[in-house]
């Protein structure tokens, strides 16, 4: 750890947030110090398990142990949080999440991170009430770790790598649990082919939630009309760029879906169908520019994204008749890796 | 003479007494920016005094004047900047803010050294009549009551050092001690030893007797109350410390101000030195001593930096990937003549680059241009596509950005 | 810049706004790209405004290519 450790004479935890600022470190709020002890209590919690990490773009270095718990550390994690965030990253350094486009573009994407398995109860993950929002340990610091790693060792700072037009607040933090406990579904990870019981990290490169708001149809043809429709979107990656997409139903949406006989499968095919966008909606200029690409709508009507595969459909939240839509960057791939059991 | 324009300092001294003095003078030998406040001039109690007693040694004395200016020299030698203003006010937070009769400055920490206040009797009338026989300064006011009867009120070392002093050239000297005397066998024998020199214990001074000056004292005892006709009191009771100076600062029942440890306050970068501090032996060797310990606080505080530092593991560490420079690219054979444009999609970019391609083909007289480009704009470019071109062309122009 | 790293002679056409991620992605790759600077934006120009910018960068295009081919 030697060769990586640091000396700043003159720094104490009272005025290290003033000094890691000043150096390019940190994400604008204060972090924690990531003095020798706490990066090696981190380690202790992954000791045994191979980082398997590569390059990070855009600097192309490959983090060591002690770089990467570091920033786990920066972030606030506690040891335990650690498998978690190595998952995360393991799966954004995969090729198809395509993490140097998602550094680079001007769109606002964010690192979305859910977790499912048992990790989300033994960290206390929220998977319901305010689960995309503040007030949570678990889903804060590990989501800014994640952040963190790529900000820091992979060189992403905002303005000179990182050149999102307006950025998204989901680029602080976004980590969420699946609510698998009020799913009507199976585990969103046992769909996409792990075992029950498995702790998993899934990764795609997001911008922020859309709300889907209906509280007046106590239908499952009600509330398909109502999520069509927020996802026909002009303006989203996922119309030209196409690329996966989210759709994270509140337990009380997902019930009522449910009750009416609809599975997660059933419904993207139905929504493939149904979210679609007229071609009367897009700009002309728009349709010479998709042309370009490539993009070519289907009849009358645009699709969103490539088919009904590229839709993930999940369950998470708590109490109320919201749901959201989550479009994605495009040019990503929605990622998942096992969390790690240390030694 | 005062702040100088800037207002803000690491540490400021209010009081340049000798512990003021002391503390402001550590503070700027451990490389800080001080002010050291006074009303008037440097010395603090010493310029009342003219002989140091029990200075430098128990027993011994010295003269006062040498070592005020001694410590003003060293302070200034420390860089420690004067300030002659009057403090009203200390309000703690960070930074502390200062205010004077000149306005506000702000400190990293603040050590009060104001001293205790003058003597006083509490009596009617008493302040109207400073200057005019009431004194608390032997040493200053003395040679005026030559062959006079005075009074000196007082049961301490330093009352009774005043009224040795005071026998010098007064023709009478009355000790009132409002209880028992606390003053050293040593003293208590001088005393006793100077003939024009009347010890009365157990007396309260109850009233003063003036007309335009002041003529005489009531006072009380035991059996009986009596005016003992004086032209001079020294009053060294009722001597108040700065309470109320500093928000928040709890004083006990004299106004000294309240510490954990003689230096620390309930302030975090309120420190205290010399007599104002509650409880506070009033020497000079305590005052040096404890504006040494307040002003080297006082640093610590606004410094805590000058330990050892924080070691941390770096965050950007990272290592070269294994084999990427290794991996060896035959340059492609290609002749100057093949070029080739490579677009990354974005609007309009396609179409700089033919635009700016054409100029080319143009001044090299091209007979074509290769074209190439990225699937879409947001996906990094296909290896087969970059080993296709690196292998075919000479030149590839290409197109960043959007 | 691979294509650079692979013997071919590559000269950039940047956008302004996108130069400091150019300048970055050279400094980690240790290599130093030959730039053409374009005022950023080129998206939703029309045809005059282009026309101006592709003076410009073939301006600074063609003495930059004569020197990499050697009869600057």
């Amino acid at each position: 750890m030697s060769a990586e450790v640091i000396e700043l004479p003159g720094v104490t935890e009272e005025n290290w947030h003033e000094v890691a600022w000043e150096r390019g470190w940190g994400d604008g709020l204060p972090t924690v110090p990531p003095t020798p002890q706490r990066v090696a209590a981190a380690l202790a919690a992954i000791d045994g398990v191979d980082l398997e990490l590569g390059p990070v773009p855009p600097s192309g270095l490959v983090p060591t142990r002690e770089s990467f718990a570091a920033n786990a550390v920066m972030a606030g994690c506690r040891p335990a949080d650690l498998p978690v965030v190595l998952a995360a990253v393991r799966a954004l350094l995969a090729p198809e999440y395509n993490l140097h486009g998602v550094l680079a573009t001007t769109h606002p994407c964010a690192p979305l991170v859910v977790v499912s398995g048992p990790a989300r109860t033994s960290l206390g993950i929220n998977c319901g009430t305010n689960c995309f929002g503040q007030g949570t340990r678990a889903n804060a610091v590990i989501g800014r770790a994640v952040q963190l790693v790529t900000t820091h060792i992979g060189g992403a700072r905002p303005g000179s790598m990182d050149r999102s037009t307006q950025g998204n607040p989901a680029k602080y933090t976004w980590c969420f649990g699946e609510n698998e406990e009020e799913s009507p579904f199976p585990p969103f990870s046992v769909r996409r082919g792990f075992e029950p019981g498995e702790s998993v990290v899934t990764v795609a490169a997001c911008e922020g939630p859309h709300n889907i708001n209906d509280h007046g149809s106590t239908t499952a043809e009600g509330l398909l009309m109502t999520i069509a429709g927020t996802m026909a979107q002009t303006g989203s990656n996922n119309l030209y760029v196409k690329g996966p997409h989210f759709l994270v139903l509140g337990p009380e949406h997902a019930a009522t879906l449910h009750r009416d006989g609809w599975t997660a499968e059933a419904l993207r095919d139905r929504l493939w169908e149904q979210a679609r966008i007229p071609v009367g909606k897009v700009s002309e200029e728009n349709h010479r520019q998709f042309e370009d690409w490539g993009v070519k709508p289907d009849g009358d009507f645009f699709t969103v994204s490539t088919g009904p595969e590229m839709l993930h459909v999940l369950v998470a939240g708590g109490a109320g008749k919201h749901s959201a839509w989550i479009p994605s960057f495009g040019a990503t791939a929605a990622v998942s890796r096992a969390v790690p059991a240390p030694r | 003479m005062s702040a100088g324009g800037d207002s803000s300092y690491d540490v400021a001294v209010v009081g340049a007494g000798v512990a003021g003095l002391s503390a402001a003078r550590a503070a700027a030998e451990a490389g800080l920016r001080v002010i050291a406040y006074d009303r008037l001039s440097p010395g603090g109690q010493l310029v009342n005094l003219t002989r140091l007693h029990d200075h430098p040694q128990p027993g011994m004395s010295t003269e006062a004047w040498p070592v005020v200016s001694e410590l003003v020299a060293k302070a200034e030698a420390a860089g420690v900047e004067m300030g002659f203003d009057e403090v009203t006010g200390v309000r703690a937070g960070e930074p502390v803010v200062v205010s004077t009769a000149g306005g506000e400055i702000t400190a990293g920490a603040v050590v009060v050294a104001t001293g205790l206040s003058a003597g006083r009797l509490g009596l009617p009338g008493e302040e109207e009549l400073v200057g005019r026989g009431v004194s608390t300064c032997a040493g200053c006011d003395g040679p005026l009551y030559r062959g006079k009867a005075v009074a000196v009120v007082g049961d301490d070392d330093w009352t009774a050092e005043e009224a040795l002093e005071l026998a010098e050239v007064a023709a009478a000297v009355t000790v009132l001690v409002p209880g028992e005397p606390r003053w050293t066998a040593h003293r208590a024998g001088r005393l006793a030893a100077t003939d024009h020199v009347e010890v009365l214990t157990g007396a309260t001074v109850t009233g003063l007797r003036a007309d335009g000056v002041l003529s005489g004292v009531v006072v009380r005892t035991a059996d009986a109350e009596r005016t003992l006709p004086v032209q001079g009191v020294f009053p060294y009771v009722g001597r108040r410390g700065p309470a109320g100076l500093v928000e928040g600062v709890p004083a006990d029942e004299v106004g000294a101000l309240r510490t954990s440890d003689g230096v620390r306050t309930v302030a975090a970068r309120v420190f205290v030195a010399g007599d104002c501090g509650a409880g506070a032996t009033q020497t000079v060797a305590a005052a040096v001593a404890g504006g040494i310990a307040a002003g080297e606080a006082a640093a610590a505080a606004v410094r805590p930096a000058a330990g050892p530092g924080l070691r941390i593991v770096d965050p950007t560490a990272g290592v070269e990937p294994a084999g990427t420079d290794a991996e060896e690219h035959a340059s492609g054979t290609a002749e100057w003549t093949e070029v080739a444009l490579f677009s990354n999609s974005k609007p309009n970019a396609t179409e700089l680059l033919r635009g700016v391609g054409e100029r080319l083909q143009a001044h090299w007289e091209l007979p074509e241009l290769g074209f190439a480009s990225k699937p879409n704009a947001s996906a990094a470019a296909d290896k087969d596509v970059i080993d296709w071109l690196s292998q075919r062309y000479k030149m590839v122009l290409v197109a960043v950005g959007d | 810049m691979e294509l650079e790293k692979r013997g071919v002679v590559a000269p950039l056409l940047v956008t302004s706004t996108f130069l400091p991620l150019v300048e970055a992605q050279a400094k980690a790759r240790r290599v130093t790209p030959r730039v053409i600077v374009v005022p950023h934006p080129v998206g939703g120009l029309n045809e005059g405004e282009l026309a101006e910018r592709i003076d410009a960068a073939a301006g600074a295009l063609l003495p930059l290519a004569d020197e990499a081919r050697g009869d600057g």
